[in-house]
């Protein structure tokens, strides 16, 4: 153990958490090491980003910057939560600013309501009711684009909640922390998001 | 409970996160309405089909591209200057400081020649270069310079028009000429002005000439960091961590070839982070007061308005 800034600082094996060994590596200047740490979790990363950003390259340049913060900041890198979440808040926090950031002149998608309003937010309106016409359903024979597609009408925000929650597996207590918002906040926008997914993508499922 | 009430806590029913009895109120209406039954398994379908959704692969492409960023980020020291993105052209320090630094080399370097013939003679005695060594002439004193004719001055006394009285010539001993053969060649002879015989000159050690004029500037200041031996696993994550909190990056990691353990590390910070800098270092470790940087080392960072620590740990 340590000081640090007055603050006691300990490894993750002196609390009994599992080493990340590449992370170890990493730190210990192993040649290669970072590359091993790209190649475990650029799959993952990169998917979150395509399917909260919608676009290829915005995603690949998003997941780029994701990893050169993860390599500036990996000295900080406590070991609280595994290596793959850690990467994941990184690029959930960025792809929500960058959203944020390109629709700030766009009206078409609804702000964030504060806890205030809640249950009073805007319900989701599926666009034109072509996802029902079963034309458009013909075209998309693969679940995942059709997923991808579906997601990708929901507002960034709960589409955010909808990845992180039932695709990559956080819990309502982290989602309330990252987002920063009570619990039960979290809870009804996600059952709301869930809710229009479910609309849409009745036809198919 | 009716079906709006039953589709509000659906998310938190299938979850599994209401109380016994609450979950026991929805179950039963469900059993009752067809309706809202069908609604909770297309529900449960959905995010079912969300948790099996396979990952599109990452491009082939990602890796190469963050190797290329991490390595702009490793040597793009410029990057730290006010919002000048490293990967402007001509915006890496290398590029942006090579003539300058080039001009200033050359300027160092004839400098530095100027000093070195300027100064005082070798340990050795002149000896005269072979291209004006020539065999002794007839005793002529007003072509003799102490016994050896330059072929300069032959040359000048050749070619005095025919009749022209030969101007006068003086005598001038080894001891009178410079120390340096280019010097000696290049002197017209007036002005070599008689001096102190070679023996009473004292003999001077010059060391050789500063090669580092040809080298870019160093830069920087140096910080000692004293740590104790149970405080020495992990110091470069904590000086490295008290960098980047400040908006500064590493620049460099030396370790200690035999133990692998970090002897320096070089970071880079924008100025106003300094003092910030320094008490962290503190607080990791102790900065002696001969450890602290000096007010005196210039340039403090690669380019203006940034400072490099070359941090050298020490245990105590």
């Amino acid at each position: 153990m340590s000081e640090e800034g007055g603050k006691a600082v300990e490894t993750p094996a002196e609390r009994g958490r599992p080493v990340d060994l590449l992370v170890e590596a990493f730190r210990q200047g192993k040649p290669g090491a970072f590359d091993a740490i790209v190649r475990a979790h650029q799959d993952r990363v990169f998917a979150f980003c395509a399917r909260m950003l919608s676009d290829r390259e915005e995603a690949l340049d998003m997941a780029q910057d994701v990893f050169l913060s993860a390599y500036r900041n990996l000295g900080s890198f406590r070991g609280e939560a595994a290596l793959s979440t850690w990467l994941l808040r990184i690029a959930a926090n960025r792809c929500l600013n960058r959203i944020r950031q390109r629709n700030s002149a766009s009206r078409r998608e609804a702000p964030w309501p504060d806890a205030a309003a809640e249950g009073n937010g805007p319900e989701f309106q599926p666009a034109a009711g072509e996802w029902h016409s079963p034309d458009r359903v013909a075209e998309n024979r693969e679940m995942g684009a059709i997923l991808s597609e579906a997601l990708g009408r929901l507002d960034p925000d709960s589409r955010w909640l909808v990845l992180l929650s039932d695709v990559e597996g956080f819990s309502y207590e982290e989602l309330a922390t990252m987002a920063g918002m009570p619990v039960g906040t979290v809870k009804s926008r996600l059952h709301r998001a869930r809710m229009a997914l479910r609309r849409m993508l009745t036809p198919v499922v | 409970m009716d079906c709006r009430d039953a589709t509000e806590r659906m998310s938190e029913y299938q979850d599994g996160l209401l109380s016994a009895a609450a979950a026991e109120d929805v179950s039963s209406h469900l059993r009752e309405c067809g309706e809202c039954a069908a609604a909770a398994r297309s529900l449960e379908a959905v995010r079912e089909l969300l948790r099996s959704l396979p990952p599109p692969p990452a491009p082939p492409e990602l890796l190469a591209r963050v190797r290329e960023a991490v390595a702009r980020e490793e040597t793009g020291a410029a990057s730290l200057a006010a919002g000048l993105p490293s990967n402007l052209p001509g915006g890496s320090l290398r590029s942006r400081l090579r003539i300058p630094l080039e001009a200033a080399a050359a300027v160092l370097l004839v400098a530095s020649i100027y000093w070195y013939q300027k100064g005082s003679p070798p340990a050795s005695p002149p000896q005269a270069p072979p291209a004006v060594a020539t065999p002794a002439p007839p005793p002529k004193a007003d072509r003799q310079i102490a016994g050896t004719e330059t072929v300069a001055r032959k040359r000048e006394v050749a070619s005095l028009p025919a009749g022209t009285p030969e101007p006068k010539a003086r005598i001038y001993s080894q001891a009178d000429l410079p120390a340096a053969p280019a010097l000696r060649a290049s002197t017209d002879s007036e002005q070599i002005a008689s001096g102190v015989s070679a023996e009473a000159r004292p003999v001077e050690e010059r060391p050789e000439p500063p090669s580092r004029f040809l080298r870019p500037l160093p830069y920087g200041k140096e910080v000692l960091l004293e740590v104790t031996p149970e405080g020495r696993e992990g110091v470069e994550e904590r000086i490295a961590a008290a960098a980047w909190r400040l908006g500064g990056s590493v620049e460099r990691i030396e370790r200690d070839p035999a133990g692998g353990d970090v002897v320096s590390m070089r970071v880079l910070l924008k100025e106003p982070a300094a003092t910030a800098f320094l008490s962290e270092m503190d607080r990791i470790g102790k900065v002696p007061p001969q450890g602290k940087p000096a007010d005196v080392d210039l340039p403090a960072g690669p380019i203006p308005g940034t400072v490099a620590y070359t941090v050298r740990v020490r245990v105590r």
